[in-house]
């Protein structure tokens, strides 16, 4: 059915059904073996790779040596070692060794399994962390920048093994809780409120100096403001000022006027990014396509710190100094007939999580300022004009203080809410009554009740039933399974719907199981799982760490800005349709605005907001190798290595890292004057074995990726700063009129697979990769499966891994029948 | 030397940034018949001894860097002119590398600790090992307010490390670190912080509590952990401990504010801020460890850079790409140099602060165009070593950067013959 060189590895995941079926693997006797087809280069003497087998004990029990046995069954079991020029061993003698080994190691992994689980308790990352406390108050407050940066482990920052607690950590959560709770506490009255500006209303409110500086680009329609200019930040038009930080959403009604029928780009904005911010686009929140002579209402959802302002930014209109240059510093006026975009009002609602931190603390319990507690724990009559106090005023004086006229039984009854919340789980008596204890121990040292119960959520916070996800050997209870799925898709705590089937202990019914899958995914607030799973199995959460070389003219924010939408829009599309984990590799399809389909020369496609557009034939686009993110991810932004992008490829995609490069390996020095190539470098491998074994694997992806330059365009030939010595041209960039570029040497893409198959570009290449299409979802499965437990895979959890790629086969390959299989998966529901 | 109240020991005392006086730590002052010139290594075990890690990315371009002639009298390189006021005060070295590490920008979180090449071979699987500030740290206790500083600036990998390899936060907010240091809170304020850090303490003292009855409940492999983070829980509650007796303490005053620090027109006088925090922390003795990571260069308010500096080092050959590169470096040694002319001009008891402090000024790769990770920027000041000049080791065959770091350990007076990949001590380097 397929190549050759794919057939053992094909073979070797269907053994496994009688590998894990046999309850006594065959006896394990590797000597003659070895003898036979292995010693001559890795025995005695000869130790090439530094592999001695006639040492190599079957001490299983030994981390190292596990290792090193597991890597002698890869090697033998894909049929790479031998290797091809040596004579091969009978296929009944390689299969019985195979599975005899593969039995042994199985059996061990295993048993360490039943014993102790595959995931040692681990601690949340800060992600995990953060998102956590945020859901669990309702607030935005940043809190993991007071945290130590998480290591990482088989490419994912959530892996047990990787996540050491330090004195330093413990010190630093303390802090964090702090912060959290006082965004969780305000000490005044914090209300969700909508605040709307008419056009008018906003050009009002502006200081002067605003006024006159927004004054000549814009006209007004009755209440209606028209701006005339592309202004921006503060000069344009924005939503009132939030009052604390929080999770808000804007609204506006916008219409294109005196545009010729043609629809105007709109940037949503924050007015308080810096210029560091502003190059990695941080400022902006959406972009809008506002349509022309009639009236579109834009949401946007988002968190603002304190005092945020979202402005409104007209993209297609001219810039402002060129306008005012242009009307020689002439104002617009009324009459002005040129091209707008009228606002007829903006508004800002929000927080909208207000009173959630408190709610979920004290419960329904008043409040006062500080000032009147005593009076009104005494019965006193206390005045309320505190009501109509201005804040903060006052109120930094005299905070909010809950009132509780029982505090001993408020606390504990608050406390035994509150923390089978935080912990994810009901919590011991022990547990408990050491909580109401501390609180009570405040008290008792005179502190308010509020107080006291806030030193009491801290201490939780710090607890390690919070930061620890406790699970023990073997089957999870349903608590634990809960806690894991809300990890999963949102990075956040089980909701009340999870948290109550946990309780009724229905949660790992499959059907329900799969039912709350469905619910999880479709909640908005999974979008955490796109970006933190396509964020560090693509590494897209490292789009903006370099910014392209200036020699790429036409990078700018707004390609900046769509390139990895693509992906993450792509990614939830082939997720929300159940689409075959090849379409990852190819599709003819993909999501495109109308900048980034010039920059991929497609033409047709109108506006900023991405939609899903065909693929004509011949495009030279589909699938992710293919998404311009992607291609300028796997650069260094200045120049790309088919070494880098191949590495990629291969651990990403086809699931099969190459190992580290030897350490003696001299660094290969681009030289970008046009006279070599990195490819004419890199043909140097061919002939040196000890680099050709894994370069062999590397450099295909790589060469066939070279048709694509650092920010994902297509080239036919290297573009370069200066002429270059001979041969170059000073060109037009094809989707881009009037922009010329230097170009030197053509682009060789083509190459060969491992197996010998040529291919002589992208689209060959991606054929090849299509031909396994079970290594595409076994790879996938490997990753979501590391990612959504928090450990890497062990030998034993091989044949889970392979039932769950042919329960996957039933379902087309689809990847959400994946996403199933993972969450119903043995290994997803023990420990 | 300048000092107000130089009739008794005072703490506070009042500095300015640039010219500066000061009276602190006065050890010298204190122990001046214990030291004679009998005992020079006791004189030494009884200094403070300072140490200043600095790490910028992106290499360097060798060729203006290093010079040809090994020792005392080489010709000063393009880059070496800007030091030239301190010849002598530092040296340059040459052949020198974290041997075996990957050609990748990733190594720059190894840079100080120089962990064996297995444990930095992947981004996304780094085992690290104790970084030089933190193993000093341990030892030294904590004799400051700061036990150790850990500054980064934007975009920077952790630069610290603890023994477990978890790095160590940092600080990328200068206003803010000057007004850790130099700020004294309300009495409100401080009875707050005092009142923060007993809870604390009682907070830590619960969660040893909870982890011993997590622990009865949980199997073998997962009570080690729980043991690892017990035994985590004393030093956090020595961190707290320490904090709570420095809270009351008054800070040292300086004549710089804390809007001084607040903004920067651009990366360059961003980083002479930074290295003008530095220099009164250590002149203050607020600390004695400072790990500071340079880096998020633009060429904003530069009139004669016109790309980028990531972009600049990458520059394949390309001559005008290679005077873009320069023309950045040359900007980051002359801060350099001024970072040590302020060390210079801060006495101490009569000698310049430099002597007594340790700085160490490198970058994690060798040449950035290639991401080589061998032949790295390696200039080491101060510190009172006799500074051979110009240090050439074998460009080819490099001398483990870690044996300079056993070396700057034992002149701190700390008693070990390895750390990180080390194979030796540098015995090119003597003490003065």
């Amino acid at each position: 059915m397929t190549s050759p060189s794919l057939r053992p590895l094909l073979w070797c995941g269907i053994l496994w059904a009688g590998l894990t079926a046999a309850t006594s693997a065959a006896e394990f006797k590797p000597a003659s073996f070895f003898a036979s087809h292995c010693t001559e280069c890795h025995g005695g003497d000869a130790k090439k790779g530094g592999l001695d087998l006639t040492a190599l004990k079957p001490d299983f029990a030994a981390r190292e040596t596990f290792a090193r046995w597991e890597k002698v069954f890869d090697r033998v079991a894909r049929g790479e070692m031998p290797p091809k020029k040596s004579a091969q061993p009978p296929p009944a003698a390689r299969e019985a060794f195979v599975k005899s080994l593969g039995g042994e190691l199985h059996a061990i992994s295993a048993a360490q399994q039943r014993e102790a689980g595959r995931v040692v308790v681990r601690r949340m990352n800060r992600v995990e962390y953060e998102q956590t406390v945020h859901d669990l108050f309702g607030i935005t407050v940043p809190l993991a920048d007071l945290l130590p940066e998480d290591n990482a482990a088989a490419g994912f920052d959530n892996v047990s093994s990787a996540l050491e607690t330090s004195a330093t950590h413990l010190v630093r959560y303390q802090q964090a809780a702090d912060r959290a709770l006082a965004a969780a506490l305000p000490a005044w009255p914090l209300t969700n409120t909508v605040r709307r500006w008419t056009g008018r209303q906003f050009f009002d409110s502006r200081p002067k100096p605003n006024r006159e500086g927004t004054a000549p680009f814009v006209r007004f329609e009755g209440d209606t403001i028209v701006l005339c200019a592309r202004l921006y930040k503060h000069g344009s038009v924005t939503t009132p000022p939030t009052s604390a930080p929080g999770r808000y959403r804007i609204r506006a009604s916008v219409r294109a006027v005196n545009t010729g029928g043609k629809t105007i780009p709109m940037l949503v904005g924050k007015i308080s990014s810096d210029r560091f911010a502003h190059e990695k686009l941080q400022h902006v929140l959406d972009h809008f396509d506002v349509p022309a002579d009639r009236t579109r209402v834009i949401e946007v959802e988002a968190a603002l710190p304190a005092g945020e302002q979202v402005y409104l930014e007209g993209m297609d209109l001219p810039f402002f100094q060129d306008q005012k240059k242009q009307r020689n510093g002439e104002p617009v006026g009324d009459d002005f007939k040129g091209p707008g975009l009228a606002v007829d009002w903006i508004e800002l609602e929000g927080p909208l999580d207000a009173g959630l931190g408190y709610a979920r603390l004290f419960g329904d319990l008043p409040q006062v300022p500080s000032r009147y507690l005593a009076d009104t724990l005494a019965g006193k009559p206390v005045r309320d004009d505190w009501k109509k106090w201005n804040v903060p005023g006052e109120f930094t004086k005299y905070p909010l203080s809950p009132v509780s006229t029982n505090a001993a039984a408020d606390a504990e009854r608050l406390l035994r809410a509150f923390l089978p919340r935080a912990f994810r789980r009901p919590v011991s008596e022990e547990t408990t009554a050491y909580f109401v204890r501390f609180v009570q121990a405040q008290l008792a040292a005179g502190e308010t009740f509020g107080d006291a119960m806030r030193t009491g959520c801290k201490a939780a916070l710090c607890s390690p039933h919070f930061l620890l996800y406790v699970e023990k050997p073997g089957r999870l209870d349903d608590f634990a399974v809960a806690a894991r799925l809300a990890r999963l898709f949102w990075n956040s705590l089980p909701d009340d719907e999870l948290t109550a089937l946990a309780a009724k202990g229905e949660l790992t019914k499959p059907a329900t199981l799969r039912a709350q899958t469905e619910r999880l995914l479709r909640d908005p607030k999974a979008r955490r799982f796109t970006k933190g799973f396509t964020g560090q199995w693509l590494d897209l959460r490292k789009f903006h760490d370099m910014k392209p070389d200036a020699l790429y003219v036409e990078y700018d924010d707004l390609l900046a800005w769509t390139m990895p939408l693509e992906t993450t829009r792509f990614f939830d599309e082939v997720l929300t349709r159940d689409l075959p984990t090849s379409t990852f590799v190819h599709s003819d399809w993909t999501f495109l605005n109308a900048r980034l389909a010039q920059h991929y020369g497609l033409p047709g496609v109108l506006g900023l907001e991405l939609c899903r557009v065909n693929l004509p034939p011949g495009s030279r686009r589909g699938g992710i190798l293919t998404h311009a993110s992607v291609l300028k991810l796997t650069t260094n932004a200045t120049y790309t290595s088919p070494v880098k992008r191949g590495a990629w490829v291969l651990e990403r995609i086809i699931g099969r890292p190459p190992p580290p490069p030897p350490a003696d390996v001299a660094a290969i020095e681009p030289d970008i004057r046009g006279a070599t190539t990195l490819r004419e470098q890199l043909d140097k491998h061919k002939n040196v074995p000890v680099c050709a074994s894994c370069h062999v694997h590397i450099d295909p992806p790589g060469f066939a990726l070279e048709s694509y330059d650092v920010v994902g365009g297509w080239r036919d030939r290297y573009r370069v700063k200066q002429p270059p010595p001979k041969g170059g041209d000073y060109v037009e960039l094809a989707n881009y009129p009037g922009k010329k570029v230097w170009l030197a040497r053509p682009v060789e893409p083509a190459g060969e697979m491992p197996d010998g198959q040529a291919f002589a570009n992208i689209d060959d290449y991606k054929r090849l990769l299509l031909r396994d299409p079970d290594q595409l979802t076994r790879n996938l499965a490997q990753k979501l499966l590391t990612y959504a437990t928090g450990a890497d895979l062990q030998f034993a959890d091989r044949a889970v891994v392979e039932q769950i790629v042919s329960d996957v086969r039933q379902h087309n390959h689809g990847f959400r029948a994946l996403v199933h299989a993972v969450v119903q998966s043995p290994l997803f529901l023990s420990k | 030397m300048n000092v107000i109240n130089s009739g008794r020991l005072d703490r506070r005392t009042f500095l300015r940034a640039g010219a500066v006086s000061l009276s602190l730590p006065l050890l010298d002052a204190m122990l001046p018949a214990v030291v004679g010139a009998e005992s020079k290594a006791l004189a030494r075990a009884l200094q403070p001894q300072r140490m200043v890690l600095l790490h910028r990315p992106l290499g360097t371009y060798h060729p203006f860097l290093f010079p040809e002639k090994a020792g005392p009298d080489y010709e000063a390189t393009r880059f070496l002119k800007l030091l030239e006021p301190h010849r002598g005060r530092f040296t340059v070295i040459s052949g020198m590398g974290h041997v075996g590490y990957p050609n990748s920008h990733h190594t720059e979180s190894a840079i100080f600790t120089g962990v064996a090449p297995e444990g930095i071979k992947r981004a996304d699987d780094i085992h690290n090992s104790v970084s030089l500030d933190q193993f000093v740290a341990r030892r030294i206790g904590a004799q400051t307010r700061v036990p150790h500083l850990v500054l980064n600036t934007a975009n920077c990998a952790s630069l610290s490390w603890n023994e477990k390899g978890v790095p160590t936060p940092f600080e990328r907010n200068r206003a803010q670190v000057f007004r850790r240091l130099f700020l004294d809170g309300t009495p409100e304020e401080i009875a707050r912080e005092v009142k923060r850090l007993e809870t604390g303490q009682s907070i830590l003292d619960g969660v040893r509590g909870q982890l011993k009855s997590l622990s009865r409940e949980l199997g073998g492999a997962d009570r080690d952990r729980l043991d690892l983070l017990a035994n985590s829980i004393r030093e956090a509650e020595g961190f707290l401990q320490q904090d709570q007796a420095w809270a009351a303490k008054p800070k040292p005053k300086v004549a710089a504010t804390a809007k001084e620090f607040d903004q920067a027109e651009h990366w360059v006088a961003a980083q002479q801020q930074w290295f003008t925090l530095v220099q009164l922390a250590l002149q203050t003795d607020s600390t004695r460890l400072v790990v500071l990571g340079l880096g998020e260069h633009n060429q904003n308010g530069q009139p004669d850079l016109a790309i980028g500096h990531h972009d600049a080092s990458h520059h394949g050959k390309d001559p005008a790409k290679i005077e873009q590169l320069a023309r950045y470096e040359e900007k980051e040694y002359r801060n350099f140099a001024g970072f040590l002319d302020q060390l210079v001009a801060a006495n101490e008891n009569g000698r310049p602060l430099l002597d007594r402090t340790q700085v160490l000024f490198v970058s994690n790769l060798g040449d950035a165009s290639a991401h080589s990770s061998d032949n790295l920027p390696v200039i080491f000041a101060g510190g009172g070593f006799k500074h051979p000049g110009h240090l050439a080791f074998d460009r080819k065959k490099n001398t483990p950067m870690s044996n300079l770091f056993v070396r700057m350990l034992q002149h701190a007076g700390i008693e070990t013959d390895r750390f990180g990949s080390s194979t030796g001590a540098l015995s090119e380097l003597k003490s003065a």
